[in-house]
C-alpha cells in the first residue's frame, strides 16, 4: 500500500454519515413491473429511440442510439414491452413470463484490437459512473492521441452517505481487477494506482488482497477529505502533479476511472453485456433499512424504497446522488440513472436550514476552496455581472464541489452563483463561437462572391482579349 | 426554499460567531468589573445599550442594512469598546463612543460586513483625540472582593498604566499583578491569562485561525525584545510589553475581526505582523504610550491592498504558465 504524495490544498471534512450503509451488503432486487429510461444519461444529446411502442424487447437489446458527440446507446435492462416514448423517456412494462436476453455485442474485427475495445465499451453504452456521466469511450479515446502512463481507479468515494464504490471494491475486487487489466491494455498505461480513501479500510484491504500479485498495480491511501474523488484533486495526490488549468488530464499522461465503470468495462469486454444495472446506495434517517442495492437503470425510486423496508418518515428532501453535489428531486416515482450512485432520503434533522446573511468576510471559503479559489471575492463580481473579471479570477476552475457553501457561517449559496456564472460563461463562450463562425462564413461568402466576380470579369477580359473579331472592328474602324 | 447542492452544512453560522467571540470576552470583563467597580458596569451597560439602540434605529431606517439586530455582532462591538475605556470613564464618553462605532464605524457603510475600520478601534480613537483626559484617567484597581464593588465607591484612587509610566521615565512591573488583572489599563485588557484562554478557546472552537494572532505577537515582541536588550530605558521588558496595554486583547479579538482583516491565510500572517510590529513603532518612538487601536487601523486600511496581494495561486494555474 502506498501513501498520497500530498494532501491537496483546501477541502472540507462533512460529517459521512457512511455508517448507515458501509456493512451492508449489495442486495439484488426483485425484478420491477416498469422502468422509465431517460433519453439523456451521458454528457451529449439525448439518444435516438430505435423501439416503437408495442414492441416487445429482449434484455440487453438497444433501444436507444447515441446520437453525434458525447451521446450513448441505451438498452434495456429486462425483457419488456415498450409501452410509451416521448421526448424525453422510453417507458417498458417488464415481461412477467421467463426473461430471455439479446445476444451479447459482437466486436467490430476491422478496427485495431485497442480501437476494437473502446468501439465495444461505446456499444455497451458505459459513461463514467461517479456521477459525471461522461462517456468512457470518448475519455479512453484520448489514450490513442495522447500517451498514457498512469492510470487510476478512483475508489475515494468522498461524498458523505455513499458506500456503493467500498461495497463494490469489498465484494466484486476481482471484476474490477479484469476491469483494470483491460483498461491497461486499452491505454497502454505501465502503472496503475487505485486510490481510496484511508476511512475506508476493509476494501482498501480487499483490494490488496485481490491485487497482491499484480506488477504495476497498487493502492494509494488518500486523505478522508471532500473532495478527494474529484479528479484533479486525486491526479495531484496520487501522481503530486496539477493539471494545468484548462487542460485533460491525458494531457499530463494520466486517465481515471470510477470502479463502478471498472466493472462495467469488464463485463462489457468480457461478456459482451452493455451497462443495464448498477449499484446504489440507498441512505438516508427517513428511511427504515438503509442499504445498497443492485438495481436496473431505469427503476422507479420509490420502487427500490419499498422493496428495501420503505420509509419511516417523510423526507424533507430526496437527493440523487452525494449531499454535495447531488441534484434535490421532488418526484419520488424518478427513475434512477447510469449515474445515480445514491439515493438519498433525508429527513429534516439531516437537512440544513441556515438563514442567509451578509459575508463577514471571514475566509472559511477561501481556506476550503480545493482549486485554491477565492470565493467572496468571485460572489462579489458575479453579483455585479461581471463575468469578464469572474474569469479572470477562476470562474472556469471551479468544480462546484459545495465546499465554500458548505462552511460558509452566512450561509451564501456560492455554489448557486458559481454555477450560474459558469453556465452563462459557456453560453457566451458559444454564441461568441456562433457569431465567430457566422462572420467567417460571411467573409468566406464576400471572398467567393468577390473572387467569382473577379474570374467572371477575368475569363471575359480573356474571351475578348482571344475573340477575334474584335481588333479586326478595330481596323476597319481605324481604316474608316 | 433552496434546493441546490450541497444539502449539507458545518453548522457554524454568524450568530453562533459572534456570540463564542462574546462568551469569550465575558470572563475578562466580568474581571474588570470586580477590579474597577459599579463605574466600570455602568459603562459597559451604557456602551451595550447604546449599541442595541442604535443598531436598531439603523435597521429601521435602512431596509437594506446587513446583518441583523440580534447577530451579536454590535454587542461585541460595544463589548471590545467597552473594554478598551479607561474603567472609571464617564457614561456620557462610553455612549458617544458606542453611537460614533456603530453609526459612523459600521452602519454608514450598510451593516454588517461592510465597514473598513474596526468600530471598537475606530471609536477609541476618536474619543482619545477628541477627549484626552478622559481617555487617560487611568484608575488602580481595587483588591479582588475589597474594593467599590462593595463600597459602591465612585472615586477610584488614580494611577498610571506600566506602558504610561515608562514613557515618563518611571519603571514599575509586577508580572503577576498583569497576568491576573491586578494592574491599572483599561476596563477589559489587565486580566491577561483570561485573555489568552479566551483567545485559545475561540481558536479551538475555530472561530479564529492562528494566523493573525501569532503573527501579531511575534512581530511585536521579536524587535520589542531586541531594543529592551540593546537599551532597556527605551521600552519595558518583553513580559510588560506582552502582558500590559492592548496587545492581547488586540490580537487575539480585535485584529481577528473578519470583516476587517485579510481572507487568506497568507495575508493573515502579513497583516498581523504588520499589525504587532506598527505596535512596536508606536510604543518605542510615538509619542503615546500605547499604539493597538492606531496599528488596528493603519492595518484595516492596508487589508485590501494585502487581500488583493495575497489572492492564492489557482490549481493548475502556475503549471500552464511553465508550459506556456
Amino acid at each position: 500500500m502506498l501513501k498520497a504524495r500530498l494532501k491537496p490544498h483546501g477541502g472540507i471534512h462533512p460529517d459521512s454519515h457512511k455508517q448507515l450503509t458501509s456493512d451492508k451488503p449489495i442486495k439484488t432486487l426483485d425484478t420491477p413491473w416498469r422502468l422509465l429510461l431517460p433519453l439523456k444519461q451521458h454528457a451529449g444529446a439525448p439518444a435516438l429511440p430505435v423501439v416503437a411502442v408495442g414492441e416487445q424487447v429482449l434484455a440487453n437489446q438497444l433501444l436507444a442510439k447515441g446520437n453525434g458527440r458525447f451521446s450513448m446507446p441505451i438498452h434495456s435492462p429486462l425483457a419488456a414491452t415498450v409501452t410509451a416514448i416521448d421526448g424525453q423517456q422510453i417507458t417498458l412494462r417488464v415481461a412477467s413470463e421467463a426473461q430471455r436476453s439479446a445476444p451479447p455485442l459482437a466486436r467490430n474485427g476491422e478496427l485495431s484490437e485497442r480501437e476494437q475495445m473502446i468501439a465495444l465499451v461505446e456499444q455497451a453504452g458505459i459513461v463514467g459512473m461517479g456521477g459525471a456521466m461522461f462517456p468512457t469511450a470518448d475519455k479512453l479515446r484520448l489514450s490513442l492521441r495522447h500517451s498514457i502512463d498512469t492510470l487510476i481507479i478512483n475508489g475515494s468515494e468522498c461524498e458523505p452517505y455513499l458506500t456503493c464504490d467500498d461495497r463494490l471494491m469489498q465484494e466484486q475486487g476481482v471484476q474490477i481487477l479484469g476491469g483494470i487489466r483491460y483498461l491497461m491494455q486499452i491505454t497502454q498505461a505501465s502503472r496503475c494506482f487505485i486510490g481510496i480513501e484511508s476511512n475506508k479500510p476493509d476494501a482498501i484491504e480487499a483490494m490488496e488482497s485481490v491485487c497482491r500479485d499484480e506488477v504495476g498495480i497498487d493502492i494509494v491511501a488518500l486523505p478522508a477529505l471532500y473532495p478527494m474523488g474529484s479528479e484533479k484533486q486525486l491526479i495531484e495526490a496520487v501522481t503530486g502533479i496539477q493539471v494545468p488549468s484548462g487542460k485533460l488530464s491525458a494531457d499530463v499522461g494520466v486517465l481515471v476511472q470510477n470502479v463502478a465503470t471498472c466493472i462495467a468495462v469488464f463485463h462489457a469486454l468480457r461478456f459482451g453485456r452493455p451497462l443495464t444495472h448498477r449499484v446504489i446506495t440507498l441512505s438516508g434517517d427517513a428511511l427504515e433499512e438503509p442499504t445498497n442495492v443492485y438495481a436496473p437503470i431505469g427503476m422507479p425510486i420509490s420502487e427500490i424504497i419499498s422493496q428495501c423496508g420503505g420509509l419511516k418518515s417523510t423526507p424533507e428532501r430526496i437527493v440523487l446522488g452525494g449531499p454535495m453535489m447531488g441534484k434535490a428531486i421532488q418526484n419520488i416515482h424518478a427513475p434512477v440513472t447510469k449515474g445515480t450512485s445514491g439515493i438519498l432520503l433525508l429527513t429534516r434533522q439531516e437537512v440544513p436550514h441556515p438563514k442567509a446573511s451578509a459575508c463577514v468576510r471571514c475566509g472559511r471559503c477561501v481556506a476550503a476552496c480545493p482549486m485554491s479559489l477565492t470565493p467572496l471575492d468571485l460572489v462579489g463580481v458575479l453579483k455585479q455581472d461581471k463575468l469578464d473579471e469572474a474569469s479572470s479570477l477562476g470562474l472556469a476552475d471551479c468544480l462546484l464541489c459545495g465546499s465554500c457553501a458548505y462552511v460558509c457561517p452566512a450561509a451564501i449559496p456560492l455554489t448557486e452563483y458559481f454555477d450560474w456564472g459558469k453556465q452563462t460563461l459557456q453560453r457566451q463562450r458559444l454564441s461568441e463561437q456562433k457569431s465567430e463562425r457566422t462572420r467567417a462564413n460571411g467573409d468566406a461568402r464576400r471572398e467567393r462572391l468577390s473572387r467569382e466576380a473577379a474570374e467572371k470579369e477575368a475569363a471575359k477580359a480573356a474571351k475578348a482579349a482571344a475573340s477575334p473579331r474584335r481588333p479586326r472592328r478595330q481596323t476597319t474602324e481605324e481604316a474608316s | 426554499m433552496n434546493l441546490r447542492a450541497p444539502h449539507a452544512h458545518e453548522g457554524i453560522t454568524i450568530p453562533t460567531l459572534m456570540f463564542k467571540v462574546n462568551l469569550a470576552l465575558l470572563p475578562a470583563a466580568l474581571l474588570g468589573i470586580l477590579q474597577f467597580g459599579v463605574p466600570a458596569l455602568f459603562l459597559m451597560l451604557t456602551c451595550l445599550g447604546t449599541a442595541l439602540l442604535c443598531e436598531s434605529a439603523c435597521h429601521r431606517l435602512n431596509s437594506q442594512a446587513a446583518g441583523r439586530l440580534n447577530d451579536g455582532s454590535a454587542l461585541l462591538t460595544a463589548l471590545l469598546l467597552a473594554m478598551s475605556l479607561p474603567p472609571h470613564a464617564p457614561l456620557w464618553l462610553g455612549a458617544l463612543g458606542t453611537g460614533f462605532a456603530i453609526l459612523f464605524g459600521k452602519q454608514i457603510y450598510g451593516g454588517l460586513g461592510q465597514n473598513l475600520f474596526n468600530p471598537a478601534m475606530l471609536a477609541r480613537v476618536v474619543l482619545l483625540i477628541a477627549f484626552p483626559v478622559e481617555m487617560t484617567h487611568w484608575i488602580s484597581p481595587s483588591d479582588l472582593f475589597a474594593g467599590h464593588w462593595y463600597g459602591l465607591n465612585i472615586d477610584g484612587i488614580s494611577g498610571a498604566t506600566t506602558l504610561g509610566l515608562h514613557k515618563e521615565g518611571k519603571e514599575q512591573f509586577d508580572l503577576m499583578a498583569h497576568l491576573t488583572g491586578l494592574s491599572s489599563g483599561s476596563l477589559g485588557e489587565t486580566a491577561s491569562i483570561l485573555l489568552v484562554l479566551g483567545g485559545l478557546w475561540l481558536m479551538q472552537q475555530q472561530v479564529f485561525t492562528w494566523h493573525v494572532p501569532v503573527a501579531t505577537l511575534v512581530c511585536c515582541l521579536l524587535p520589542g525584545s531586541l531594543l529592551w536588550w540593546f537599551d532597556a530605558s527605551a521600552i519595558p521588558n518583553p513580559l510588560a510589553q506582552l502582558t500590559s496595554g492592548g496587545l492581547l486583547l488586540g490580537a487575539f479579538f480585535i485584529a481577528t475581526d473578519p470583516v476587517t482583516s485579510p481572507t487568506s491565510a497568507k495575508g493573515k500572517l502579513w497583516f498581523g505582523a504588520g499589525l504587532g510590529f506598527l505596535v512596536f513603532v508606536i510604543r518605542a518612538f510615538g509619542n503615546f504610550p500605547e499604539g493597538v487601536a492606531f496599528a488596528v487601523l493603519i492595518m484595516n486600511a492596508a487589508t485590501p491592498l494585502i487581500d488583493n496581494f495575497t489572492r492564492q495561486t489557482i490549481y493548475g494555474s502556475t503549471v500552464a504558465e511553465d508550459k506556456a
